[in-house]
Formats: C-alpha cells, sequence, structure tokens
C-alpha cells in the first residue's frame, strides 16, 4: 500500500529525515510517534507533497509520488498538525472548495458533506466563518475535508490536539471503523494513549531515524519485559546519548 | 515610556534577525535588492532634474506653475499615505496577533497603540521616503540649493506632511471603529468612501489645472511671481498646499515668507499626532474590543444571504470554479481589499473623465502633443503597475498558510495559476484598454488601436512580473494584502515597473514626435517607426511576461 524508501530530507546542512524504510499495508492504522523535532511532519509532508524529497522513493499502490504525484494526491487525504483555513470562508465553503478540487460532482459532494457534518458533530457551527472557530471546531472540519474523496489512505498530523474529549471520542471512532473498511491510516502523534487505544501498528522515529517499527502487539511486549508503562518505554527508546 | 521602549528594542532585534544575512542567497537577493534602490534612486534623482528643466526652460511654465502642479501631486500622496494607513492600521492595531499578545500582559494601550502607529507609519513609508529623498535631492541641486536646505525641507515640511497624513489616518480609522458599533460598519464605511471621493471631486475641480495655466500664462513672461489670489481660499488650508508654498519661497530665496507654512505644517503634524495619541489612550482598548463583537454581529446577518447568491452565479464542482469562487468570496468579505479597491476604481474614473477631455484641437506644438500622448500611456501603465502591486502581488502570498489544503490536492500549480491569473489580468487589460480609449479619444484616435496593443502587452508584462515577485518574496503569514504591498519585495517589483516605463517612454517618444511633426507639418499619417516601436515593446513585453510567470511557477514547487 504505502512504500517508504531510503527517504531522505535535507534543509542545508541538517538532515531532517535520515534514510527510512517503511512499508504500512492496507487497513493498518500506523502510529507514528517521536519527540519534538524527531521528523514526524517532514516524513508527513514529503508523503503529501508539501516537501521535495532529498533522496529515497515514496510509493503509493505501487504509484511512485514524485513522478505521479497527482494520482498519489487523489488517494490520500491530508491532515496537517495546524489546521489552518481561509478565515472568511465558513466551513462548509470550505468543505465545498475541498470538494471542488478533487472534482467531486454537486450530488456526490452534497451527501458526502451531510454525511460528514452529521458524522463529526459539526452542523450547529459550519455555517459560521472559520475566524470564529475554536482549534477543536477547525480541526474537525479539516478532518473532515480530509475524508471527503474516499482517499485510500488518510495521513493526519497530531489530530488529537484541540480537540475535546467527545471529538476525540468520536475521530477515533471513525478511524478504527475506516480501517476495518479497507482504509489506511497514518498517524504522527504525542498521545500514547491513543496509540495503544487505537493502533495496530506503530514506528518510532528519532533524530530523523525509525528506531522502532512493529505491530502493536510487540510493544506490549516490550513494555512488559520493561516492566514499564508505554510513556517510560517511550522515554527510554528516544532518549539522547 | 519604559515599556515602549522595551518592547521596541526586542521589535528591533527581531527586525534584525529576521534580516541578518546568513546565506549566500539570501547576500545575493539583497545585493540585487540594493543595487536596484540605487539605481532608482539615481533614476530619480535625474528624473526631477529633467522634470524641472523640461517645465521651466522647455515649457516656461514658471515657478508658480511649477509649484502649484508639485500641490496636486502631494495632495494624491497625502490621500494615499492617509487611506493606505487607515488601511494597515486597521489590520495590525485591531487584528493583530502582537496586539492581542500585548493586551494580555500589562501593557498600557497607549503604549501598544504608540508602537503601531510607528510601526505602520515607517513599515508603508520607507520605500517613498527613499524615493522622495532622491527627488528632493534632485529639486535642490537644480535650483543649487545647499545641502542644509534639503535638511530643512526634509525634517520641517516633508516628514512632517507624512505624519500629518498618517495621524489623520489613523484619527479616521478610531472614528469609524468608534461609529461603526453605533451605525453599523457598511453605513459608516460606505459613508466615509462617499466623503473622500466628493473631496477628491472638489479639489480637481477647484484647482483646475488647465484655467490655472491660462491664467498664469496670460501674464507671461512674469509667470514666477506668486498669484495667490489665482488659489481657491479653502486649498490655502490644505497640507499639500503649504508643502508646495514652502518650497516656493525657498526657491525664490525668500525664507522668512516660507516659515508660515512650514509652521503650519509642523503645528497640524503636533496637533494632529497629539490627537491620535489621546484618542488612542482613550479609545483604543474600547473599540479593540468592540471591534471583536462588531465582527461576531455582521455574519450573522449576512453569511448565507451572500452564500446562496454565489451559489447560483458560480458551482464550486470542479477545482476552476472552486478556486475563482473562493478568491472572489475572500476578496469580498475583507473590507480592506474592497475599500482600497473602491477607492481606486473611483480614481480611474476620475481620470478617465478628466482625460478624456484633452483634444488634439487644444494645441499647435507637435511636441507638446507628443508629450501629453507619452505622459498619459506613461501615466496609464503607472495605473496598471499599482493595481497589479495591489492586487496581483499578494495574490500568492494571501493564499496565507491555508494554502496546503491546495498544494496537497490533485491540482497541478501551472493549472492553478493561471486559475488565479487570468481573472484578474482580464481585468486589468480591461481597465488599461478603457483608460487608453478614454485618453485618446480627442487627442490621437487614430492611435487608439495602436496604444491598445501596447496596453495589452505591457499589462500582460506588468501583471506577469508582479505575479512572479510576489512569488519569490511570498509572505505566507502577513494576513494584509496591503502590507505585502508595501513589503520590501513590493517595493523592488514598483521599481522594477519604473524601469520598465522608462523604457518604454524611451522607445515611444521618438517615433510619436515625429509622427505628429508630419501631421502638423505636411498632414501625412507616418507609422513605420512606431510600429516598430511596438513590435519592440510587444517583444520586450513577452519576454518579461514569460521570464516571470516561469520564475513564479518554479518557486511556487518549493517546500511549503
Amino acid at each position: 500500500m504505502l512504500k517508504l524508501t531510503s527517504l531522505t530530507k535535507k534543509f542545508d546542512n541538517f538532515t531532517a529525515v535520515d534514510n527510512i524504510d517503511l512499508t504500512i499495508n492496507k487497513g493498518e492504522l500506523f502510529g507514528f510517534l517521536g519527540p519534538n523535532g524527531a521528523g514526524k511532519t517532514t516524513t508527513i509532508k514529503m508523503m503529501v507533497g508539501l516537501y521535495s524529497l532529498s533522496s529515497g522513493s515514496i510509493h503509493l499502490d505501487g504509484i511512485n509520488a514524485v513522478e505521479d504525484h497527482l494520482s498519489v494526491k487523489r488517494m490520500v487525504g491530508y491532515v496537517p498538525d495546524q489546521p489552518f483555513l481561509y478565515d472568511k470562508l465558513t466551513g462548509l465553503e470550505f468543505l465545498l472548495f475541498s470538494s471542488g478540487l478533487y472534482n467531486i460532482d454537486k450530488e456526490t459532494s452534497k451527501k458526502k458533506i451531510d454525511y460528514l457534518i452529521d458524522l463529526l458533530k459539526i452542523g450547529n457551527w459550519v455555517n459560521k466563518r472559520t475566524e470564529e472557530y475554536s482549534q477543536g471546531m477547525r480541526q474537525r472540519i479539516t478532518i473532515a475535508s480530509a475524508l471527503l474523496h474516499d482517499p485510500k489512505i488518510i495521513v493526519i498530523d497530531e489530530p488529537m490536539v484541540g480537540l475535546d474529549p467527545q471529538s476525540a471520542h468520536i475521530i477515533k471512532a471513525v478511524f478504527k471503523q475506516m480501517c476495518s473498511e479497507g482504509t489506511t491510516i497514518f498517524m504522527s502523534t504525542h498521545s500514547l494513549n491513543v496509540v495503544e487505544e487505537i493502533c495496530t501498528r506503530v514506528g518510532i522515529i528519532n533524530l530523523g531515524k525509525i528506531i522502532f517499527d512493529d505491530n502493536i502487539q510487540k510493544l506490549e511486549e516490550l513494555k512488559k519485559h520493561h516492566d514499564q508503562n508505554i510513556e517510560e518505554l517511550f522515554i527510554e527508546l528516544t532518549k539522547e546519548e | 515610556m519604559k515599556q515602549v521602549y522595551h518592547i521596541l528594542k526586542y521589535k528591533l532585534i527581531g527586525y534584525v534577525k529576521l534580516n541578518y544575512i546568513n546565506s549566500f542567497s539570501k547576500l545575493l537577493k539583497e545585493l540585487g535588492s540594493s543595487i536596484v534602490y540605487l539605481a532608482f534612486a539615481v533614476g530619480a534623482f535625474f528624473f526631477a532634474r529633467t522634470t524641472l528643466k523640461f517645465v521651466l526652460v522647455d515649457m516656461k511654465l514658471g515657478l508658480f506653475l511649477l509649484h502649484e502642479f508639485l500641490s496636486i501631486v502631494f495632495f494624491i500622496f497625502f490621500i494615499s499615505i492617509n487611506i493606505g494607513n487607515i488601511l494597515v492600521a486597521w489590520s495590525t492595531l485591531y487584528k493583530s496577533d502582537e496586539t492581542t499578545y500585548l493586551f494580555t500582559k500589562p501593557v498600557k494601550p497607549t503604549n501598544i497603540f504608540i508602537i503601531k502607529f510607528f510601526d505602520n507609519l515607517f513599515y508603508s513609508s520607507s520605500t517613498l521616503l527613499l524615493i522622495l529623498l532622491s527627488l528632493f535631492l534632485g529639486y535642490v541641486t537644480y535650483f543649487e540649493l545647499n545641502i542644509f536646505t534639503l535638511v530643512f525641507i526634509i525634517i520641517f515640511n516633508l516628514l512632517p506632511f507624512i505624519i500629518n497624513s498618517a495621524s489623520l489616518g489613523v484619527i479616521v480609522l478610531l472614528i469609524i471603529v468608534k461609529l461603526a458599533s453605533k451605525f453599523g460598519a457598511a453605513k459608516v464605511i460606505g459613508t466615509l468612501v462617499v466623503l473622500y471621493i466628493v473631496s477628491m471631486f472638489f479639489f480637481f475641480k477647484l484647482t483646475s489645472p488647465a484655467r490655472l495655466v491660462y491664467q498664469v500664462m496670460s501674464q507671461y513672461p512674469n509667470v514666477d511671481q506668486y498669484f495667490g489670489y489665482l488659489i481657491a481660499p479653502v486649498i490655502k488650508f490644505l497640507p499639500n498646499k503649504w508643502f508646495s508654498d514652502s518650497l516656493y519661497w525657498i526657491v525664490r530665496e525668500d525664507i522668512v515668507r516660507s516659515i508660515p507654512s512650514t509652521l503650519f505644517q509642523l503645528s497640524a503634524a503636533i496637533i494632529n499626532m497629539t490627537i491620535a495619541v489621546l484618542l488612542g489612550g482613550k479609545w483604543y482598548y474600547q473599540t479593540w474590543l468592540q471591534n471583536i463583537s462588531l465582527k461576531f454581529n455582521f455574519i450573522k446577518n449576512d453569511e448565507k444571504k451572500v452564500h446562496k447568491l454565489f451559489d447560483k452565479l458560480i458551482s464550486w464542482n470542479s477545482p476552476t470554479a472552486a478556486i475563482i469562487k473562493k478568491d472572489i468570496l475572500l476578496f469580498f468579505r475583507d473590507s480592506s481589499q474592497v475599500i482600497h479597491f473602491s477607492i481606486l476604481m473611483a480614481l480611474i474614473l476620475v481620470f478617465m473623465s478628466s482625460v478624456s477631455g484633452i483634444s488634439l484641437m487644444n494645441f499647435t506644438d507637435p511636441q507638446l502633443i507628443a508629450i501629453i500622448y507619452s505622459t498619459l500611456l506613461i501615466f496609464n501603465i503607472l495605473l496598471i503597475s499599482t493595481l497589479s502591486l495591489r492586487f496581483v502581488f499578494p495574490i500568492i502570498s494571501l493564499e496565507g498558510q491555508s494554502f496546503w489544503k491546495i498544494k496537497s490536492s490533485p491540482l497541478q500549480i501551472i493549472k492553478l495559476v493561471n486559475i488565479k491569473l487570468f481573472p484578474v489580468l482580464l481585468s486589468i487589460v480591461m481597465v488599461g484598454l478603457l483608460l487608453n480609449y478614454f485618453a485618446n479619444l480627442k487627442l490621437a484616435p487614430h492611435l487608439i488601436i495602436i496604444s491598445s496593443i501596447m496596453t495589452m502587452f505591457v499589462s500582460l508584462s506588468v501583471v506577469m512580473l508582479n505575479f512572479g515577485m510576489g512569488v519569490i518574496f511570498v509572505r505566507y503569514k502577513e494576513k494584509n494584502p496591503i502590507r505585502i504591498s508595501s513589503s520590501q519585495g513590493a517595493s523592488l517589483t514598483f521599481l522594477f515597473s519604473m524601469i520598465y516605463m522608462a523604457v518604454m517612454l524611451a522607445l515611444i517618444i521618438f517615433p510619436i514626435t515625429f509622427h505628429f511633426r508630419l501631421i502638423f507639418s505636411s498632414y501625412y499619417y507616418h507609422y513605420s517607426y512606431i510600429y516598430m516601436s511596438v513590435y519592440i515593446i510587444s517583444v520586450l513585453s513577452i519576454f518579461i511576461g514569460a521570464i516571470f510567470y516561469i520564475a513564479g511557477i518554479k518557486y511556487l514547487k518549493v517546500d511549503f
């Protein structure tokens, strides 16, 4: 499904992502963990076409994300770490604008938007300008805009930031359901509880390198073996020498 | 004041660090900018001297008319700075994250107001000051005045003039926000726009340059003396008139008679600034809070109606429609865009109606007609450049940090650029063609088609220049279009436009002069030299346009 091969990103002399390899299969909910500045957002931005690659490759369903970036973008739903929206548009207008970018016809777009408004409980304020929204409201609109075109893979950077417990619960349930229906989710997060609760696989990145990549059961085994909780284990794994 | 110094100190540190040259590419960029600024400063210096020689020696219009023309130019400057300051102050005083941050700290609202006031003033006037300095240097050296006179003009006339205009802008803004909470934003802003347009209309009606030229020239050769009685009394109370009068008496080496105008200017600047600061202390925090509730009320009433109306006109269902619709909605929901657009359009209409009356029948000197024709053409390009700088240069920056949505969507960059540029290009070409049509309607109707072709090519290149430079100097974090349009990159772009205009003038002035000379001497309409110039201008425009279009697309592909 998603394959990152020797993926590297350099900013002048600084290597933010250092030769990483990852393969994520269809229907997996991949939790991408790492401390601040580890290279999570950089990896994600390369996957969605916001950053160029310094070297390596990204393939989605066998399609090279650099050579045929438009085809890959059609298959990806992206939720950034900061939910920036056009301040002067309403939430509904932003969703309609997003559906236009993916060439979704009027009827399908309307049905899908109605469904997502209901699913993410955004009906009460969807007709207000986004400049009035709280962080959580913006986050939900951004998530809705990423789901509009039925993407094969959803790439999410910090989805739980700013969400109240009710919203977080809704989002987690949506993700689990989507994975069970065959959608792949690549989720960067700081929330170790969320990883434990919903992810099927976990990758940990530190200083631009992948230091752990296995299924959630393996992480549980490691926890038991070291007699630590997940937070202690994470700190141990990402400890700087 | 300790708080003000403390905040200013850290603002300065931030500015220095932001502009610190830490890479070779940045060094090249800064070096390139400095060379262009320097070249333009030198150009402005020689432009001032050449224009003065033309008006005083070739046209023999005399010192009085020269300074009356300067008074009109200063009036336009005054209004531009004033309106610019209202719009910039609106976003920096009421909408910036910095003020929100400062209001959460124990900082006096008056101090925040003073900091933002000077921030606006110097931010939006720095390039203007550089150009004005060069122009005044040209002015002072032409009249063989000493360097102290230049310092006197800058410190006691120019700076107070700018402060006057800017202070008045801030006062007007505070009153708008205060009244808007009572009467509604749309009504207050609408009334203000009408007031400005009416004032401009009456100013031009009262000054009537054509009548003044006729009256003064009837006194020839005594055209250097002061014909104060020809000026409408109300005009004598305007800062632009004080400025031009002060210059007039300085040139006449009668410093004593220049002092009253200088004192009026200084006093008005001090009074206006004091009123601005006092009103700021009294109303700023109060109106800052009001502004938030005002915004919310406006939305509740209006949003669904607008949405339904636009839904009928344009759908959202393709990338092209979605982007055009989004851009239209964002444009018309941004008050600074709408106000500036309305005022610029009003100015263009005033210009159109003024120039449409210039007739070939009024002149007997072919060289003068050639100069008027070229001046109108250049003025047309200047307007195209101003519109492009204001509405094309910020076009990508205004996507802001929300640009992730488009950049991560399956839309080719080239398509995005074409969708965004085409409507603006079309509008600017249309304005240029209309201006060109009215300017030549009675002056040179046989040249309308040729001028239209030039206008189209020039519009194309100027729009592409602004687009390309706007992407190279993109500022996604700045939400204010006026601040984007007065940034370093924008100033550089405008200077490029001026250089391009000078090249155009050089290419067209001689064929046009030759053309009118032949008409007057032998009734022969000779076009081949003009065709050649138009051909060169067209090729040059396509070349410049293509370079900046490609550069813009290339820079749009860099990491976001």
